[in-house]
């Protein structure tokens, strides 16, 4: 990985209105969120949007706007270039979600509140994995579609696999449901962590779910930008 | 002494979409360019010269063929910290300064950090841009300031190794004398140049060497300024009056100083000179034979002729 690539990826992301606005509204809302209900439950979750936003585009926009020739006639290997990009996404998404539960804090012990520390720190880690496991499907999607395509292949797959297993659902087919839920998980991946704090049992099956993702979700997305030709021509 | 780039037989088919027709765009491509050496790649669109850069820098994969840059793969990682590279469709990162985007390469390249800022501003300097047009976003720079800072990132440590894909491409002439200056300069040093461009006088002026590709094919290879064999054809047009010059006066002129007389189509004589020091006697030969000449200028150069009348029509 290359500190140069993600610190200017960071960088680059936040040069975006767009992204600024949806970072910051869904960051404010979920600070007061916290503060008012003094719970931190589904906190994991605005990790996951973070990343996401973060990510967007992560691989496809600089496919699309041609920077990459520049950056790989430098000493920079493809797969330091992926990786760069998921972990600062990833790293960004985890951040703000730490920022996030940090100023929750502050305002729920300003108005006198104890917050519930035992639940922070799964949330926190949870948050985190999902950060960069969101942050690798993304990643995935990107290389594969230029520019914004990734978001276009986020949403049409969301829509068909929660569509499908509605019908399934409907019709009675168990193994097209039980696909479409777990494919449904790798677009939006669940962690629970909350054994942690001695609540619970641990679900091994979602949390190697989780890290499977990732590391598929890497391993494409690894093997399509190697293959990628680097000419106008070419596209 | 082992070539810096060594070409052989390369193979490169683009295929349109799934299914699609396949397009051969380098169709057994050998070249070979020695350290130091100035190489121009000229040619009409779609003949494979970008093609032929891309393969060189590693970015396509090729179909048959072997590359070798400095005897090892062109996408090592130790080619690279050695090879500057200028874009066709220079695409830079707008969001960012021009000052910061030098300072981003300057990372990628892994060169020194703590020569960094210096590095930059000098490179910034060398390429007439000043501190100002540094801090400015890139998104409002002109084609020309583009095409400055992009220089200026190919020549970031100094490469050994320089790809230039149309550098001249919307630069104001002052631009282009000084582009011209630092190619003969970074000649000069022995650093080995590769200039794809259609401006063919700009290739003539900076390259020693210059191969012509078409269809995917080199269908020529010329040296350009092998010591003084510049030869091309100079108009001299004379000042009409009573009296025409007689063409086999010209001719004896011409020949006395060491020029060939080709025509006389009032009102202009052609001759043909080898280099700019016959074209120098020439003229002062005919100044004082008294011929009244009023205008001087070369026609069109030898890679204009390559180039429009394929490689049967080089002289």
């Amino acid at each position: 990985m290359s500190p140069t690539l993600m610190l200017a990826f960071l960088r680059q992301r936040l040069t975006s209105p767009m992204r600024l606005v949806l970072l910051v509204i869904v960051f404010l809302s979920s600070v007061g969120m916290n503060t008012v209900t003094g719970s931190f439950a589904g906190a994991e979750g605005n990790a996951l949007f973070y990343a996401i936003v973060l990510a967007a585009g992560a691989i496809g926009q600089d496919i699309s706007s041609g920077v990459l020739q520049l950056m790989f006639a430098r000493p920079v290997t493809r797969p330091c270039y992926v990786f760069s990009r998921w972990f600062a996404a990833g790293a960004g998404g985890g951040a703000l979600l730490l920022v996030q539960m940090v100023l929750a804090c502050g305002f729920l012990l300003a108005r006198g509140l104890r917050p519930d520390f035992a639940e922070l720190l799964p949330v926190a880690l949870a948050g985190i994995v999902l950060a960069f496991t969101a942050s690798a499907v993304i990643v995935m999607l990107s290389s594969l579609a230029s520019g914004l395509g990734d978001m276009a292949l986020y949403f049409v797959a969301t829509l068909v696999l929660t569509g499908s297993g509605q019908v399934a659902r409907w019709k009675g087919w168990s193994v097209v449901e039980r696909l479409a839920d777990e494919l449904g998980h790798v677009l939006a991946p669940q962690l629970h962590l909350a054994w942690l704090a001695g609540r619970g049992a641990p679900s091994w099956f979602e949390l190697v779910s989780v890290l499977s993702t990732l590391t598929l979700s890497l391993a494409v997305a690894m093997l399509v930008v190697n293959r990628k030709e680097l000419s106008y021509a070419a596209g | 002494m082992s070539p810096a780039l060594l070409v052989e037989s390369v193979v490169k088919t683009y295929r349109a979409g799934l299914g699609g027709r396949a397009v051969r765009a380098l169709d057994g491509v050998s070249l070979s360019v020695e350290p130091g050496e100035t190489l121009g790649i000229i040619g009409p669109n779609g003949a494979g010269k970008t093609t032929l850069l891309g393969c060189l820098l590693g970015f396509l994969t090729l179909d048959a063929g072997r590359i070798e840059v400095e005897g090892r793969a062109p996408d090592d990682l130790e080619v690279r910290a050695a090879t500057g590279y200028l874009p066709e469709r220079l695409v830079l990162d707008r969001w960012m300064n021009g000052l910061d985007f030098l300072r981003y390469h300057h990372a990628l390249a892994r060169l020194r950090d703590e020569s960094r800022e210096d590095d930059c501003e000098a490179a910034l300097d060398r390429v007439g841009l000043e501190r100002a047009a540094g801090l400015q976003r890139i998104g409002r720079y002109s084609r020309g300031m583009l095409q400055r800072l992009g220089l200026a990132q190919a020549l970031l440590g100094s490469p050994r190794l320089l790809f230039l894909d149309e550098p001249i491409s919307g630069v104001d002439p002052a631009g282009v004398m000084l582009f011209r200056r630092i190619l003969t300069e970074l000649s000069q040093s022995g650093v080995t140049i590769l200039i794809n461009s259609h401006q063919l006088a700009e290739v003539e002026r900076v390259c020693t060497r210059v191969v012509f590709v078409q269809k995917g094919r080199i269908e020529a290879m010329d040296t350009v300024r092998a010591g003084a064999s510049q030869a091309r054809v100079l108009r001299v047009r004379l000042a009409t009056g009573p009296l025409p010059p007689a063409p086999s006066a010209l001719a004896a002129i011409a020949a006395g100083a060491g020029a060939g007389f080709k025509e006389w189509v009032a009102p202009d004589a052609r001759f043909a000179v080898a280099d700019d020091a016959t074209t120098t006697r020439l003229l002062a030969a005919l100044l004082a034979a008294g011929v009244p000449v009023v205008e001087a200028a070369p026609e069109e150069g030898r890679l204009e002729r390559l180039f429009t009348q394929g490689p049967g029509g080089a002289p």
